[in-house]
């Protein structure tokens, strides 16, 4: 059986940062285009594991962890936001906000 | 390195690290206390913020002589750095002591807690991005000052436009990091490394094999993060919507504190890694890539957006968010050069940027808490009814025009040279900057007009005014616009110096 | 020469601005009240009579190759770059700051009549002194960034000025235009001054000047080319001048200050200042005289049949400056400056003139409805007809002296087709001024005498009107042409600032050309009588269909319609349909154009700024993608 190399992690991650930034554009609701952008997050995290392993130092996987830890940050803010959207508008989707424009 | 070597090391950084440490000591100071004071004098919190303001103030004074790399190269301490951590705890006291006039924040009186407590943070996170010499650094600061952001621009829980520019900014902007982070890991892949002094010793190698198109794309994917902080084309979108509904001293705070910061990480991040050695007249580029034609168009974009759109504009606020994006287009310029006048010109334009734009932004807020509007229609003749407010309000606009004799002029005409020292092909860089700058005259200008060319609708319309120490803070403003413009050298002097003790 | 006192020369009008702005704009001490304002007048007076006579005093000690710099202060130092708050008092400025201190003075005092009843008074005074701090800043620089400085300011306050009455529509719309058409000519001259920078290295006039000879010539007819357009837009040439008329809006001490005497000669003062610079570049010169001869013609014929006394006179003042620059062009620019000079004067005159019969006819300002005022206002019709005069070259006034200098150096210079174009123009300048002088001062009154009851303005007013006649009477003097005396006292002064062209022609040519000019100069006056005296009347009467004498009236009405049909109608047929549309279809479009490109560029940019989040993450995206596309594959 053919073992892994570095370009099948490659390869995976980014496939999924294209799902993730696909999502971002194409999806309306709030939460979803935030499961986008953990897409892409997550994909750089693969990235970053898979090279620390093949350039032989720590640095990336000690990256990832940060990166998990900021994501986790980031989407409780943007709950907290995206609920408050609700509580204010009633819905949410992303385009039914758009007050602000030109 | 054994465990007391390391202990010793690390001791060592901390006591360097002083002002940072300090600022993240006073923001769990902060949050504490919040939690035992009662909600009915949450205003006092504010005496607690000020103070830990003035004390990393202090504790900044200190830490201009230090030459050093901390925390494994994490970050570096220079007079670079030490020049923009002024900037950014300055302009946080004065955004602090804004809010406290602010209409909008006394109506939430009861969470002010909250809005000092995430100011605090975005304090620190600007001073860790100063300083970032590491892509994890970088990418950690500028989260912290991003999610800070976040919060206060959608502060405003029950209203419906703070709301919705908090959602847009965080999906732009976690969009952004996602980006970046992705940029971040395929730069880690091809140079084995996150330190950015490491980068460069990659890229001087010539054994080492770079690949060009894998360079560029990461490179780029991190300067959209990096544009986007900044508010630069075509990264901007966000800008002028969280800016309309933020609380306007956020909107303020926003405007000048965290650009800078990203300025000073965007321009660390490209002299560290992409030039050699520093030649008399700039710095050689590395990569075969052409960063400055690139930062050229985006610079150039950035300026033409920025203005024009400014030019439609009828709330007060909005144009000023366009404005705050045709001045990154100006300032970009400096970035771009890379040559020492040109930095300390960029240094310069931000140190000034902050007293004029906060300024412009504060009378925007105490005019507009009056009217109830930041229409521009609302404030016909508004000039003559408040003549305190309305004045200085006109100096900083002619600042913000570049009009001779305020400080406006004086960096504009920094920047020009700056750029016309580099020889005849930045000459249509500065052509285009100045006819930006011709037309950037007419939205100011309308402002001007309105407020004391326009009649008011109303002729029997009370007069306006404001409590005496809010104008006191105005003219603390105003009265730099002027002086600086005038008296600059010191200034530019300092940031010279900064400039030339940048280090890896 | 002394040059101890020369600071206050620049601060004290600044002081002026700075009391009376603060005093009034928080209305301290009743600042604004009725009866402060004679306090307001006479301090903002002082504020500049005080530097007319230091100015005075140091004209007096000085000769006229003296130089002397004092350096207020040390501003922009950036490694081999200096910009100093510096001044430079030499023969040609110290001129130019007399003439504006002087008359200056005399408008501050005549507006002090004026504006009497104007609720904003102080502002008004506010205002004139920035001005007059902007336009010593202008004249006085050592440097091309301070000039600039007080190129900006006095566009500041022209601009502040044409909308003055800003309750009015029409004065923002002018002022919005004035500040247009110098924002135009600012950008010009500020690329101008870049280029400069970057060639000469300095931006000091001395080292300009004596570096042109070190610099290339496409760069030199490049940056001059910028400056020369920048100076368009300040003084009111083709292609920028439409804003000048409009901005006859504001008050009429104004329009006699900065639209006429002082402001609008800041672009013929430029180019004197760096007369080595642009007499270097031939080519520059040719275009400067084509500009000025076409400018002085254009608006000579247009002001011949406007019907707005101001508006007259602001096509003249164009037309004037167009003859400076064909001056400056020809090579003759301490000519040009001796014109700026004698100019100030009589047009200073006519526009405090106006404004007295304004003032008198309750602000009525169409010559349709005035005539006959001469014996309801016997000073002003004086002073103004000493003026007319003056403007139109009558022998031995200050107009005469310094146009026929103008035309002779036009001729001596060989370009005979813009000294034919240039005399002609000087005919219709003496034709369309005695129309204007007939219209409202002779015949009969075209308005309810009994109603209005025009009555002479006080002796502030008048005072003003007669020193400037003075003025207009003598000061042509100073500058005697060759064939009368050897030494041309203006041009000598001048000599050690501002340099000259040789000049190739015998005596003889330049008495005949003198001859010409004052057979123009009567001509035309003559003709204009004639024309609007008793020929209005004919005109009059028949309009208003009066059936008797019959024979007298046809005959009459014969040569009105031979008149009519010889000359005015082509020429009004040619105004209107060719000179209007270059007007209408061409200048006018191109502003246009321009600001509808910029507009319409503005509304693509603020679509593209939807509201919906998708689209700006999309074109996040797209930007990216774009900027790698931009730097992989170009």
């Amino acid at each position: 059986m053919e073992s892994l190399t570095l370009n099948h992690f490659l390869t995976l991650s980014a496939v999924l940062f294209s799902l993730g930034v696909f999502g971002v554009m194409t999806r309306r609701n709030a939460v979803v285009v935030l499961m986008g952008i953990e897409l892409m997050l997550n994909s750089a995290n693969i990235n970053l594991i898979a090279f620390s392993r093949y350039n032989g130092n720590m640095d990336g996987q000690m990256l990832a962890i940060f990166v998990i830890v900021l994501a986790a940050a980031e989407a409780a803010v943007a709950l907290a936001i995206i609920l408050n959207l609700y509580s204010n508008y009633n819905t949410v989707n992303l385009d039914e906000v758009d007050q602000l424009k030109e | 390195m054994n465990l007391d070597a390391l202990i010793t090391y690390t001791l060592t950084s901390t006591a360097l690290l002083q002002p940072e440490l300090l600022v993240a000591v006073g923001l769990m100071l902060i949050l504490v206390t919040d939690l035992f004071l009662k909600k009915t004098v949450q205003k006092w919190i504010s005496v607690l913020f000020f103070l830990v303001m003035g004390l990393a103030l202090i504790s900044l004074s200190r830490q201009s002589e230090v030459q050093a790399q901390v925390f494994s190269g994490m970050i570096s301490i220079d007079g670079y750095s030490v020049f923009f951590k002024y900037l950014f705890v300055v302009s946080a006291l004065l955004a602090g002591v804004m809010s406290l006039f602010s209409e909008e924040l006394n109506q939430n009186r009861r969470r002010l807690g909250e809005y000092f407590i995430v100011m605090t943070g975005m304090v620190l996170g600007m001073m860790l991005m100063a300083g970032a010499a590491n892509l994890l650094m970088m990418f950690v600061a500028i989260e912290l000052v991003s999610l800070s952001s976040y919060i206060l621009v959608s502060y405003l829980k029950d209203d419906k436009i703070s709301n919705e520019s908090g959602v847009k900014y965080i999906i732009y902007g976690s969009f952004s990091s996602g980006l970046m982070i992705y940029g971040i890991s395929l730069i880690y892949g091809i140079t084995g490394t996150l330190s950015l002094s490491e980068m460069n010793a990659v890229l001087q190698n010539p054994a080492a094999t770079i690949d060009p198109v894998t360079l560029t794309i990461a490179v780029l994917l991190v300067l959209g993060g990096l544009g986007y902080k900044v508010a630069a084309a075509p990264f901007h979108f966000w800008a002028p919507d969280a800016y309309q509904g933020a609380p306007t001293p956020v909107a303020a705070f926003l405007s000048v504190a965290p650009k800078a910061a990203g300025f000073a990480m965007m321009l660390r991040f490209f002299k560290t890694v992409f030039f050699g050695s520093a030649t008399q007249d700039g710095y050689v580029p590395l990569a075969s890539l052409d960063w400055v034609s690139i930062l050229a168009v985006i610079s150039v974009l950035t300026m033409t957006i920025g203005n024009v759109t400014a030019l439609w504009q009828q709330n007060v606020k909005r144009m000023l968010a366009y404005s705050s994006i045709a001045h990154a287009g100006y300032i970009l310029m400096g970035v771009l050069l890379l040559s020492d006048s040109g930095i300390a010109a960029m240094m310069f334009y931000l140190a000034y940027y902050l007293i004029m734009n906060l300024g412009a932004f504060y009378v925007t807020m105490l005019l507009g808490d009056r009217v109830q509007s930041y229409e521009l229609d609302d404030w016909r003749g508004l000039g003559f009814r408040a003549p305190v407010l309305a004045v200085p309000m006109v100096i900083f606009l002619a600042s913000l025009i570049g009009i001779p004799g305020t400080v406006g002029f004086t960096g504009k005409f920094l920047l020009f040279v700056a750029v016309l020292q580099q020889g005849s092909l930045y000459f249509w860089l500065a052509l285009i900057a100045v006819a930006n700058s011709v037309v950037s005259a007419f939205y100011y200008f309308k402002v001007a007009k309105i407020l004391f060319l326009k009649k008011s609708a109303d002729p029997h319309a009370e007069p306006v005014t404001a409590p005496v120490p809010a104008v006191v803070l105005l003219f603390v403003f105003a009265v730099p616009t002027i002086v600086l413009g005038i008296w600059w050298s010191p200034l530019y002097n300092w940031a010279m110096a900064s400039v030339r003790m940048i280090t890896g | 020469m002394t040059l101890d006192l020369f600071s206050y020369v620049i601060l004290l009008p600044v002081a002026g601005f700075l009391v009376n702005g603060l005093l009034g704009l928080f209305n301290l001490a009743g600042w604004r009240s009725e009866a402060r304002k004679p306090v307001v007048g006479w301090l903002a007076s002082a504020a500049i009579l005080v530097p007319f006579l230091i100015l005075l005093q140091i004209f007096i000690g000085m000769a006229a190759q003296d130089k002397g710099f004092v350096t207020l202060y040390n501003w922009l130092t950036i490694e081999t770059l200096q910009v100093n708050i510096s001044y430079q008092v030499d023969s040609l400025s110290v001129l130019m700051g007399l003439m504006v201190t002087g008359i200056g003075f005399l408008i501050h005092v005549y507006s002090i009549g004026y504006m009497k009843h104007d609720p904003g008074f102080w502002r008004f005074f506010v205002y004139l002194n920035l001005f007059i701090f902007s336009m010593l800043n202008l004249i006085f620089a050592d440097n091309l960034m301070l000039l600039f400085l007080g190129w900006e300011g006095v566009g500041l306050c022209s601009y502040l000025l044409i909308g003055f009455w800003y309750q009015h529509a029409f004065a923002n719309d002018a002022a919005i235009k004035a500040f247009v058409m110098n924002r135009i000519g600012d950008f010009a001259f500020l690329i101008g001054m870049f280029l400069l920078f970057t060639s000469a290295g300095s931006l000091n006039f001395d080292a300009i000047n004596q570096s042109v000879g070190a610099l290339d010539p496409t760069t030199l007819f490049l940056a001059g080319l910028f400056l020369f357009i920048g100076a368009t837009g300040k003084s009111a040439q083709i292609p920028l001048y439409t804003w000048l008329p409009d901005a006859m809006a504001g008050p009429t001490p104004v329009s006699a200050l900065i639209h006429a005497a002082t402001m609008v000669t800041a672009g013929v003062y430029m180019v004197a200042r760096l007369s080595p610079l642009f007499s270097a570049s031939p080519e520059l010169m040719v275009v400067i005289a084509v500009i000025g001869g076409l400018t002085a013609f254009l608006a000579a014929t247009i002001g011949l049949f406007q019907n707005d006394i101001k508006k007259v006179l602001a096509y003249s003042t164009v037309s004037q400056l167009g003859y400076m620059f064909l001056a400056a062009g020809v090579g003759a620019f301490p000519v040009a400056i001796f014109h700026v000079f004698t100019h100030a004067f009589f047009k200073a005159c006519l526009f405090l003139g106006s404004g007295s019969v304004i003032h008198a006819m309750h602000e009525e300002q169409d010559i349709r409805n005035m005539g006959g005022l001469r014996k309801y206002l016997p000073q002003t019709y004086l002073t103004f007809f000493i003026a007319t005069l003056a403007l139109a070259g009558f022998p031995l006034t200050a107009g005469f002296f310094s146009k026929d200098e103008i035309l002779f150096r036009t001729f001596a210079s060989g370009n005979y087709l813009l000294w034919g174009l240039a005399l002609f123009s000087a005919l219709l300048t003496a034709v369309y001024m005695m129309r204007l002088t007939s219209l409202t001062f002779y015949g009969r009154e075209r308005f309810d005498a009994g109603h209005k009851h025009p009555h002479e303005s006080p002796a502030l007013m008048t005072l003003p009107l007669w020193v400037l006649a003075a003025g207009a009477l003598t000061v042509g003097f100073l500058g005697l042409p060759g064939v009368v005396s050897h030494s041309n006292w203006i041009t000598e002064w001048l000599s050690p600032a501002v340099i000259t062209a040789e000049v190739h022609a015998t005596h003889t040519t330049e008495w005949i050309l003198i001859g010409l000019g004052s057979v123009i100069a009567l001509t035309g006056l003559f003709a204009g009588w004639k024309l609007y005296t008793t020929g209005l009347e004919t005109v009059t009467r028949l309009k208003s269909g009066l059936s008797g004498l019959y024979n007298l009236v046809y005959n009459k009405y014969f040569v009105d319609e031979l008149y009519d049909r010889l000359v005015v109608g082509p020429y009004t047929r040619l105004s209107e349909s060719v000179l209007a549309k270059i007007e209408n279809r061409f200048f006018y479009p191109v502003f246009g154009w321009t600001s509808s490109a910029v507009s319409g560029f503005a509304d693509t940019l603020r679509y593209i700024q939807t509201g919906y989040t998708p689209v700006y993450l999309t074109l996040f995206i797209i930007g990216v993608i774009g900027l790698i596309s931009l730097i992989l594959f170009i």
